[in-house]
């Protein structure tokens, strides 16, 4: 066959497409990871930033009821309320006789067992 | 001239290309040149610096016991850009109702306007509202703008000082004051340990979208804030309640102008208690009186009057001048020196031992040994005492009193300034010296800060207990302890304020007042009795200090006034100290009530 005769088959460079498919196709990957990547970075960014919102809202939270506890529970306050509400709130109740715990035996002596029986009743009775 | 197609392609060419050179030089200039201005351009325009704000570190008692804290409170502010115009009214009907503000003066406020570089006038992006709005306030506020879709409005963070306890310890905590670098204390502990509670603040660099909002992606440099240390006192809130009630009795009673308490342990230095009257609410400053600000027990000084007898009879007897049971002939209650006559307050003695000049507080007594001593003498021990100088307190504002040198004295100074006359004392003075004595001579420097701790925990700095000097071997303060305990007894002058249970050592102190117009004020006196007890083991030194009482039927000595006062705080904190009475000392109790004639004391 005749050397300048015009080639009626048109082969494929399949290897060609292959490699430049290959090529596209880590270009376009890349570039969706990196797209997708970013995006990541903001997602977690902004994740960041609603937690951090987040724990100050809990740590205002604590602070204004640590803040409310003292408050409450200072010695001016409770003086306050005792003289404001004597009855309801600090009512002095008399120990009664039956309250009171008393110890029945006499003090061991160094060396014995120290435990001693306990009544509220009294050692007369 | 026809020009042919190829020239034209040529120039044509020629042309594009130079346009493209230029254009290409530019961005050779932009890129590489001037890179360095643009990126900093880049950076100012969408970087933005944020500060992290550091909290200021609390203040607790010796048991954790708060006693200042950070309450958390939001700033509100208006961006009236963003308001329509048809939502400013509600807006501000619904500022005013949560707020508590006049509607008319929100709305004034949101009507502001800013004017442009151009002089267009805009509605102004940034009113505040209201500042130190609690946080349940603006949830309300923020909940109902929600729901009425109402936009512009802005919380910032913020925070306040808070004193739980109100006007208890005021002058020890003090307060703080706002300033443009945060808050900054003022008075008490909040000024001494400001560089300790002051945190400092972080800073966050980080870039903003066109919009202004952050993207946190993008942030840089980040150094966090670091949070005030906090500050652990020695005061006991419990001994300073006492303190509080007995001394509010005592104003009430005698009305004085005013009325000084400082508790401390003897061993350590250690201030358990200082209670200053008239005093203040440390939530509500605005409108009190510079006076009542003050604290008295460290910036304002007094005459001691008779607890300065322990000084120069602590001074004759370390210097082998007496003995406890050397006889002082006090003159029948009348001596003349410098042409000056000398009284004995409590009527004439005749001979009395060094031990009865303390007990009967003698000043003709106390007088000769100060003539014994001399000037030089006196001088040395009591500045060996602490008196003229600070005491070192960890407390701003100190004063160290008045003790004038040798030279400068008077003829008659010999015999005036060992009763506790032409001194100025501070009561922290007279306290620490009597506590000096209590701890058989050893001087301790008064502590009130504890121990400093940061926010996660570790120990910055702890106040050990810090002895000054060895003022009197412990033989000599042992002496005295001995004369001091009588002085507690039926034949001394503070026998009000004797403890049941408790051995008790103690000195009082009347000393008349300065007039305005110079001289001695008649009728007008400070009275003060320090002490401790146990006597022998002291735990506890208290001086009670009454200025210009009111006495009505009470005599107006230190004995009748202060000492019943020492007496009900000594009482009820070694109850609360767990201190163990004697029962014996139980018995006496009821007898030292009486005088040797039978009239209750």
């Amino acid at each position: 066959m005749s050397s300048n005769r015009r080639r009626n088959a048109n082969l494929l460079p399949v290897a060609k497409i292959l490699l430049i498919g290959m090529l596209l196709l880590t270009v376009g990957g890349g570039a969706l990871f990196y797209v997708n990547a970013k995006n990541e970075v903001h997602r977690n960014g902004q994740l960041k930033k609603n937690l951090e919102r987040e724990l100050l809202a809990l740590e205002t939270k604590d602070e204004v009821i640590l803040s409310r506890i003292a408050k409450l529970s200072s010695f001016d306050s409770l003086r306050k309320r005792q003289q404001q509400d004597r009855e309801v709130f600090a009512k002095l109740i008399p120990v009664s006789d039956n309250m009171v715990v008393r110890l029945q035996d006499k003090a061991p002596a160094a060396g014995e067992p120290q435990v001693r029986t306990v009544s509220n009743l009294h050692p007369a009775r | 001239m026809a020009v042919s197609s190829r020239k034209r392609a040529a120039y044509l060419g020629a042309f594009v290309a130079f346009g493209f050179t230029v254009f290409s030089l530019r961005l050779v200039e932009l890129q590489v040149a001037r890179a360095d201005h643009y990126k900093n351009l880049a950076i100012e325009k969408h970087s933005t610096q944020q500060t992290i704000y550091a909290r200021r570190g609390p203040i607790a008692d010796v048991n954790g016991v708060p006693l200042a804290s950070n309450e958390p409170v939001k700033t509100v502010v208006i961006d009236a850009s963003v308001i329509k115009p048809n939502h400013l009214d509600v807006m501000a009907e619904v500022l005013s109702r949560h707020l508590e503000l006049p509607l008319a003066q929100v709305k004034l406020k949101l009507a502001r306007q800013k004017q442009s570089t151009e002089g267009k006038r805009t509605p102004s992006p940034y009113i505040v509202i209201k500042k130190e709005v609690a946080e349940q306030v603006a949830e309300a506020l923020k909940d109902e703008v929600n729901k009425r879709n109402l936009r512009g409005l802005v919380f910032e963070q913020d925070s306040v000082r808070v004193y739980p306890n109100g006007s208890m310890l005021c002058h020890v905590v003090g307060f703080v004051s706002r300033q443009e670098a945060g808050l900054k204390g003022v008075e008490g502990v909040e000024r001494s340990m400001d560089d300790f509670l002051n945190g400092h603040n972080g800073v966050r660099f980080t870039e903003r979208d066109r919009t202004g909002r952050e993207i946190p992606a993008f942030r840089h440099l980040e150094r966090p804030a670091r949070d005030g240390a906090s500050v652990r006192l020695t005061v006991d809130m419990v001994l300073q309640d006492i303190v509080e009630n007995e001394m509010d009795v005592a104003v009430k009673q005698f009305r004085p102008k005013m009325a000084t308490c400082i508790l401390m342990r003897p061993a350590t230095g250690e201030i358990l208690a200082m209670v200053n009257r008239p005093h203040y609410n440390l939530n509500q400053r605005d409108g009190v009186a510079d006076e009542a600000r003050k604290n008295r027990a460290i910036m304002d000084m007094v005459e001691p009057g008779s607890t300065f007898k322990v000084v120069t009879t602590a001074a004759a007897l370390d210097n082998k001048l007496v003995r406890p049971d050397t006889s002082i002939y006090c003159e029948r209650g009348h001596f003349s020196y410098g042409g000056n006559i000398l009284h004995d307050s409590h009527g004439g003695y005749g001979d009395l031992t060094v031990n009865d000049v303390i007990v009967k507080s003698s000043n003709i007594g106390v007088a000769k040994m100060g003539l014994m001593l001399g000037d030089q003498r006196l001088y040395e021990y009591i500045r060996r005492f602490g008196f003229g100088e600070r005491t070192g307190v960890q407390l701003p504002g100190e004063i160290g009193g008045i003790v004038h040198p040798p030279h400068r004295w008077s003829k008659i100074s010999i015999t005036h300034i060992p009763m506790g006359h032409e001194v100025g004392a501070t009561p922290m003075q007279v306290v620490s010296a009597l506590c000096t004595i209590a701890n058989r001579g050893k001087m301790m420097m008064p502590q009130i800060v504890s121990s400093i701790t940061a926010p996660g925990g570790e120990t910055v700095a702890t106040y050990p207990p810090v002895e000054i000097r060895q003022v009197v071997p412990p033989e000599v303060a042992e002496s005295l302890v001995t004369a001091l305990k009588e002085v507690v007894s039926k034949k001394g002058t503070a026998a009000l304020a004797h403890v049941p249970g408790f051995s008790v050592a103690g000195k009082t102190g009347t000393a008349k007042k300065t007039s305005p117009n110079g001289g001695y004020w008649d009728g007008h006196y400070v009275v003060s009795f320090a002490g401790f007890l146990p006597a022998d083991k002291p735990e506890l030194c208290a001086l009670v200090l009454i200025d210009d009482p009111v006495p009505g039927s009470t005599p107006n000595y230190g004995g009748y006034i202060a000492a019943p006062v020492f007496s009900r705080i000594a009482q009820r904190a070694a109850r609360h100290l767990n201190l163990t009475p004697n029962p014996e000392l139980m018995k006496v109790a009821g007898a030292l009530a009486k005088n040797d004639d039978g009239r209750n004391r």
